[in-house]
């Protein structure tokens, strides 16, 4: 218990010191999430950013997934590709953005490219670092066997990578959700991001701050979703 | 030789696409147009403002953070009651996304450099401090007993045995916080700034001058590259003693 | 004909030349061992019997087959074991089996050469609940499974500790005698050599020294280990290896 004590300590200064204009204090919040929940404002742009996090996340995954095994395990291909990827990698999405407008038009259509690009490189990268990886001993096991080469990628490249790749879905969620709302923020007119800055804008700060810890909770709780899924489907690695 | 054969095809392509009938140059310029805002840029000297004013931004915010969060990684790693009363908080604190702060940090701090060192700062402080933390903690019990023994000091032992044991995980930190710093840094450039890179890639974007956009966005992509590329060789040297086991 | 047959094998990595001029004739359901120091080109010749490496000049033949690459009838057990850390005991023997056996079989067969190593009960373990000498009865199973006529060991017990090492040298001899496949075993331990094989293949770097006959029937039990031939067997091997 002792160790809430510090942390209720820290909140009860907060409540009577401070211009609640400026830093959240526990009662705004409360007052700030209380109204947004009456209002039912709020669950049309929870819904935008979750749906644009989330395309953007799959269509991540899948292109990540499939170029980092392939890029992993052929080295010839890593050669050609990988001072190329290194420079793409380097450019943050939401420096993309204006050119995601500029084609795509505003709204979803441009954020949900934007939040891809940024998602793909983490998963891309510990994909590749999956296959490249792969211990050579299993390969020879496989090959003894005699294996062919589908079921080679089906039954040892990708179970090998799969702890891998979830260390990068893990990033990319990170990433997928800091871009949305970052787009959101930078050129929305609806989702999370896009509310945050209105409410700032239109002096409204106890549902600036409960919008914010909302955007929080959507992290933790899509992080939390992945390491479910994770320990799932990586049980056979913890004592049953 | 290799390493250009796929940059080069891409170019190319981009050219025959953008000098085709699809092409339009205010939506894809062609590599001439790029070249050209891209020499003006350099020369005009409105590049290295902006590079500049970014620079500053994101050093500052980095040095900050990582001379605050690793000493106290450090000692927050290496005691477990502070450990216990502290994290519960810092939990929750780390779990703000940066992100969500870029319009508070205008009411905070206004629009200036201030409110983007801060937001780099914040951006890096969190996975520093719990990366560090995580390096502490998986110090070699051994080693320690084997400091015990040799009456390593205090301040010696973080400086001697935690730190360096600790490096690795703290080199992980700084790379990942270089990453969302650098996100945060392009946002907030572009909601609120007069220079920056991202000011710089926004403002060409609504003056409707693609060629200079585009030149924008390269030169971060391969500034980014550069960085990373010295951040990788900073690592080997510094973690230089394990390849020899 | 002979199981094995290298005739004058020779292998080179870039500059380094691991084995030169090396024959070896293994007859069918023979058990040879080949012992010699670390670094004498033992486990490349192997590992080019295997397939898994190709010999830079010479031949290499199974039952007069010539060998160009891994192949059903050669399976390997290796040091470290190479099991699949996501699949459980039975999962890791039926994957070389997947595809060759009625499916309907797979599993039953699977499960038949996991207790025939003394594995029953152990089936729906995964490889980091096991011991080092639980995983290596696993990859012999895995091994055996696939009924190879040539079953290619590499060091396989050396990674587990002393008493283990002997059971599971008694229980390999037994199953050889059962099904008597030709079995070729590297090894750095001279006392393996001898309790195993029927001949003893000593290696210099770069090939083979001498070949040493076991003199003694199967089954052998423990007090072969310490009885005199062994004794002076061991003193004329630890002598070779000099």
């Amino acid at each position: 218990m002792t160790r809430f004590a510090l942390p209720v300590a820290l909140l009860i200064l907060l409540e009577i010191s401070v211009d609640a204009r400026f830093i959240p204090t526990p009662s705004v919040v409360a007052t700030g999430a209380y109204e947004l929940i009456r209002s039912g404002e709020l669950w049309r742009h929870l819904a935008l950013t979750l749906s644009r996090t989330l395309a953007g996340f799959a269509i991540a995954s899948l292109v990540g997934i499939a170029a980092g095994l392939s890029l992993g395990y052929y080295r010839a291909a890593r050669l050609y590709c990988m001072p190329t990827i290194e420079v793409f990698r380097a450019i943050p999405g939401v420096a993309l953005l204006p050119l995601a407008v500029l084609w795509f038009g505003l709204g979803s259509s441009s954020q949900i490219p934007v939040i891809a690009f940024a998602a793909t490189f983490p998963v891309l990268l510990n994909a590749m670092r999956g296959a490249e990886e792969l211990p050579s001993i299993l390969v020879r096991a496989g090959q003894v066997m005699e294996l062919d080469s589908m079921s080679l990628f089906r039954h040892v490249l990708v179970p090998a990578s799969v702890p891998f790749i979830f260390t990068g879905l893990r990033l990319s969620i990170v990433y997928a959700l800091t871009s949305g709302v970052g787009a959101e923020i930078i050129a929305g007119t609806d989702g999370l991001g896009f509310l945050i800055l209105d409410y700032q804008r239109t002096l409204v700060p106890e549902k600036m701050f409960a919008t914010m810890i909302l955007v929080a909770i959507l992290g933790l709780g899509l992080s939390t979703v992945l390491r479910a899924a994770e320990g799932r489907l990586l049980s056979y690695r913890h004592p049953s | 030789m290799k390493r250009l054969l796929l940059p080069i095809g891409l170019a190319i392509l981009w050219e025959i696409l953008a000098r085709s009938p699809l092409g339009d140059p205010l939506y894809s310029p062609s590599l001439l147009q790029i070249g050209t805002a891209l020499v003006a840029l350099v020369t005009s000297g409105e590049l290295v403002t902006h590079l500049g004013a970014s620079a500053v931004r994101l050093l500052g915010g980095f040095t900050i953070a990582l001379v605050t969060a690793v000493p106290i990684g450090l000692v927050l790693g290496s005691s477990s009651p502070m450990k216990r009363h502290l994290m519960p908080m810092l939990d929750l604190m780390r779990s703000f996304p940066s992100i969500t702060l870029v319009p508070i940090a205008i009411v905070w701090f206004g629009i200036g450099d201030l409110a983007k060192g801060f937001l780099v700062a914040y951006a890096c402080f969190w996975p520093m401090l719990l990366n560090t933390m995580t390096g502490v903690e998986e110090t070699s019990p051994v080693l320690l007993r084997a400091a015990r023994v040799m009456e390593v000091g205090d301040l010696a032992l973080f400086r001697k045995i935690l730190l360096p044991s600790a490096l690795p995980s703290i080199l992980t930190g700084v790379r990942i916080s270089l990453a969302v710093s650098v996100i945060v840094l392009i946002v907030s450039e572009m909601v609120a700034a007069t220079s920056g890179i991202g000011f710089l890639i926004l403002d060409a974007e609504r003056n409707y001058l693609t060629g200079k956009m585009f030149a924008g966005v390269l030169i971060m992509g391969v500034i980014g590259a550069s960085l990373n590329a010295l951040a990788q060789w900073t690592e080997r040297y510094l973690l230089d003693y394990r390849a020899a086991a | 004909m002979a199981a094995i047959e290298l005739r004058a094998v020779s292998k080179r990595f870039g500059d380094v030349i691991a084995l030169t001029d090396t024959s070896l004739s293994v007859a069918d359901g023979e058990f040879v061992s080949i012992l010699g120091p670390s670094g004498c080109g033992k486990s490349t010749l192997l590992f080019i019997v295997a397939g898994l490496e190709q010999a830079s000049g010479g031949e290499v033949s199974c039952d007069g087959v010539p060998v160009t690459g891994p192949g059903r009838e050669r399976n390997v057990v290796f040091q470290e074991y190479a099991l699949f850390p996501w699949r459980d005991v039975v999962g890791n023997v039926t994957i070389g089996l997947e595809g060759h056996v009625a499916a309907g079989e797979v599993e039953q067969r699977a499960r038949h050469f996991v207790s025939m190593v003394g594995l029953a009960g152990f089936e729906h373990h995964y490889p980091h609940q096991l011991s080092g000498g639980m995983k290596q009865r696993t990859a012999l199973a895995r091994a055996l499974a696939m009924e190879p006529k040539v079953l290619l060991m590499d060091e396989p017990f050396a990674a587990v500790d002393a008493q283990t090492r002997e059971s599971l040298q008694e229980e390999l001899l037994r199953i050889w005698s059962a099904n008597r496949m030709t079995v070729l075993f590297v090894t750095h331990s001279i006392e393996e050599a001898i309790y195993l094989s029927e001949r003893v293949v000593v290696m210099k770097p770069g090939g083979v020294k001498k070949t040493v006959s076991v003199e003694e029937t199967y089954p052998r039990g423990y007090a072969f280990r310490t009885s005199e031939v062994a004794s002076s067997l061991r003193i004329e091997l630890h002598e070779l290896l000099r």
